[in-house]
């Protein structure tokens, strides 16, 4: 089943961190994991995933001495996404 | 749920509320319009009184209020930008837009103290606010700051033809349109979206 449907997105927690990218500029890892209620392990894997697909860019630096991960989305990531849900609609069309 | 039974309903679902709760990180726009709004609107206020009700000499000085304005829009906007955990493009061009608009009015202060053509200064102000006005509502897509700014236009060209007694009543009655209003309806979207 969806077969067509990009298997780097169609997983619950990497959709939710690209669905929370989509619309912001940056976020920081700890809004992420606030925002989809997982652990900070589980976000990790998944954000690394996300990254290695080259849908994320993920800058690690220190802010008031404390380590700070900044995530954003690539061009290639809001090109997966569109696709993703251009595929998602004809899903649901022919399911009608 | 797990990845395996993860439908396309269900995606849709993830979709829509993580876009929902992005949106809930939005920059309390409502601070600095009020701010802004009720120092406008007490230093009109109390310049007029000063002016034609007491009669004291040194009226136009209840507008250094604007300094402090200045500081504390400052600290918020630096406390605002170290606590926020997402940068939104919206957030972006709204603090570019106010610290533009905070230059321009600056400079314009400046120029009217050197050239002394303080009747032509609340026109030129009223002109400036519309557009701030006008910019905001665009950016935060509220179409009650673009009305605002139209109603500040007009209170511009109005103000043109009277005294500056009568420019002072009109800028406060425009900083109760421009920013008081707004700011509240503001405020009020915000806590409605959190609730």
């Amino acid at each position: 089943m969806f077969k067509d449907l990009d298997p780097i997105l169609h997983s619950q927690l990497r959709l939710a961190v690209v669905s929370l990218l989509i619309g912001v500029k940056e976020a920081e890892f700890t809004f992420l994991k606030e925002k989809t209620n997982s652990t900070a392990g589980n976000l990790s894997v998944q954000i690394q995933k996300l990254k290695d697909a080259g849908y994320i860019d993920v800058v690690k630096q220190f802010k008031n001495n404390y380590p700070q991960t900044i995530c954003k989305i690539t061009p290639q990531g809001i090109s997966a996404f569109e696709e993703y849900v251009k595929n998602l609609q004809a899903y649901l069309g022919q399911s009608k | 749920m797990n990845d395996d039974n993860f439908s396309v309903q269900d995606s849709f679902r993830v979709i829509q509320s993580m876009i929902d709760k992005a949106k809930e990180d939005f920059a309390d726009n409502a601070f600095f319009s009020l701010l802004w709004g009720w120092l406008v609107f007490f230093a009109a206020l109390g310049q007029y009184i000063l002016r034609e009700i007491i009669h004291y000499p040194h009226h136009y000085l209840v507008w250094l209020l604007m300094i402090p304005g200045g500081i504390i829009s400052i600290i918020y906007g630096y406390k605002f930008g170290r606590r926020t955990k997402v940068k939104t493009y919206m957030n972006e061009a709204m603090s570019f837009f106010g610290i533009a608009c905070g230059v321009s009015f600056s400079i314009l202060s400046l120029v009217f103290s050197y050239s002394n053509a303080w009747h032509f200064a609340f026109p030129v102000y009223l002109a400036l606010y519309g557009l701030c006005s006008f910019v905001s509502g665009a950016i935060l897509r509220l179409q009650l700051l673009r009305w605002a700014a139209v109603i500040c236009w007009a209170i511009a060209i109005i103000s043109i033809y009277v005294g500056y007694d009568v420019q002072l009543l009109l800028m406060a009655a425009s900083a109760v349109t421009a920013f008081i209003v707004p700011g509240y309806v503001m405020r009020a979207k915000k806590r409605k979206q959190l609730a």
